[in-house]
């Protein structure tokens, strides 16, 4: 990563307009650069300076402790399932507002989610006394394979797809899929209302490469910067009549594309 | 006393009074941050308690090394504010309208300790040039992101960014001079 870059890339992580994946990335490198990291704690410090420079506001006298009872109804509701608890409901709740293509997310099947549900526990204890262990043995067996077969075909949310619907489900945002060659999908584009973008691709880029992203106005591109992920958070407002673009480059990212474009999207 | 960062290092293990002891030294001024981004006293109070459960919930990947415990928590306050005014896609009003000081609540001044702390960072602020300061106003105080001051201000996104780097750092100078 050449210099210019990297004072971008940690400017970006002190002001928080990083991705949470870019942002682990970031911390990897500042814990092996003992510079950069006392770089970026002078930054954060100057923040936090500038912060104590306003006036303290006043707060309702409840506000503390409406703080504390919303941590500890949190803390009342188990967030993993106890060992004698089979979860049959997914956790995540689909917004039925939400504008994804279905057939974007792949692994995301709208029929297995039910909006507003709450989560189902069904008390698996299985009792050992000898009169009743073949009955209760019988059940286990029936809810294991319950469990099993329900597992076996649930489907997996990761948390990229669910950071994904969140942004698309914000009005004005237009989600699109990313068509490749031979209309095979690489992934989704999110257009902000603000015309920034945030862009999901269903593979890393290889290894030893970065995925760098382009402005194209007229036939000139300007770098919008370099991801090591398959999320791409372009969190400038660019140009509505521009043209998207991704490469992939060398690990420094290049001063112009070195390759055929892997995306290439019209923003208007 | 526990310092802030002893006090989150005691959050790592749970410690749900280390939480109460940073909410009463850093409420205020993370409420004030956050009125000062949203201007709006609902969605203030909002950020002021999402802050504080994503630090209670975060509190293990706080590390010393790369900042202070306030720099931390200032740090997540802000992106709270700046997702929330993003997700309601609207500039808020301006500053003058908003009176820092809830009436229907007893101010009790427990951050006088940072009086000196505000004058010496008010001066240090008033050393840099008006469009520095209107710079650091506008990308930390009024949520605008590089990109939006570089289309407000009509320079390229590098110089903005250039500019708020050199702009941080001189600060740190001025402060370390003070």
């Amino acid at each position: 990563m050449n210099n210019d870059i990297l004072e971008d890339k940690l400017l970006e992580y002190v002001m928080g307009s990083l991705t949470p994946e870019e942002e682990r990335e970031i911390e990897v490198y500042l814990n092996e650069h003992p510079d950069a990291a006392a770089y970026v704690r002078d930054m954060f410090e100057v923040m936090a300076d500038v912060a104590l420079s306003q006036e303290p506001a006043t707060l309702p006298d409840d506000a503390e402790a409406s703080l504390l009872s919303r941590i500890r109804s949190r803390e009342e509701v188990p967030q993993e399932a106890p060992k004698n608890v089979i979860r049959l409901e997914p956790d995540l709740k689909i917004n039925p507002d939400l504008k994804i293509n279905q057939e974007d997310l792949g692994t995301l099947n709208k029929g297995d989610f039910k909006a507003g549900a709450d989560t189902f526990e069904k008390p698996g204890k299985i009792e050992t006394k000898a009169s009743n262990s073949r009955i209760w043995l019988g059940f286990a067996l029936a809810a294991a394979l319950a469990v099993f077969a329900y597992l076996g075909f649930r489907p997996q949310v990761d948390p990229i797809s669910q950071q994904l619907s969140q942004i698309c489900a914000v009005q004005g945002t237009a989600c699109e899929p990313i068509k490749g060659d031979q209309s095979s999908n690489l992934g989704t584009i999110a257009k902000r209302a603000d015309n920034s973008l945030f862009v999901v691709l269903n593979e890393a880029p290889p290894e030893g490469q970065v995925y760098q992203a382009w402005e194209i106005k007229g036939d000139t591109p300007v770098s919008l910067g370099v991801w090591s992920g398959r999320v791409l958070d372009i969190s400038q407002a660019l140009n509505a009549d521009s043209v998207f673009g991704i490469t992939i480059e060398p690990p420094a990212g290049s001063p112009q594309p070195t390759s055929t474009p892997i995306v290439v999207v019209p923003l208007s | 006393m526990d310092t802030e960062e002893q006090l989150i290092i005691r959050l790592q293990s749970g410690d749900e009074t280390s939480l109460a002891k940073l909410y009463d030294l850093l409420s205020n001024q993370v409420f004030s941050l956050a009125l000062q981004i949203l201007r709006n006293r609902e969605d203030a109070q909002e950020v002021l308690q999402d802050t504080f459960v994503k630090l209670y919930q975060n509190a293990e990947r706080f590390n010393p090394e790369f900042g202070s415990a306030r720099a931390y928590i200032y740090t997540i306050a802000r992106n709270e504010s700046r997702m929330r005014l993003r997700a309601k896609q609207s500039r808020p009003q301006k500053l003058a309208d908003i009176d820092l000081h809830d009436p229907a609540s007893t101010f009790e001044a427990n951050q006088v300790t940072d009086h000196d702390s505000r004058i010496t960072v008010a001066k240090a602020l008033e050393h840099l040039t008006r469009e520095d300061q209107h710079l650091l106003q506008a990308s930390f105080f009024e949520g605008y992101s590089h990109a939006e001051l570089a289309e407000q201000t009509g320079l390229p996104l590098g110089t903005i960014k250039s500019k708020v780097r050199r702009a941080l750092l001189k600060l740190r100078d001025l402060l370390g001079d003070v």
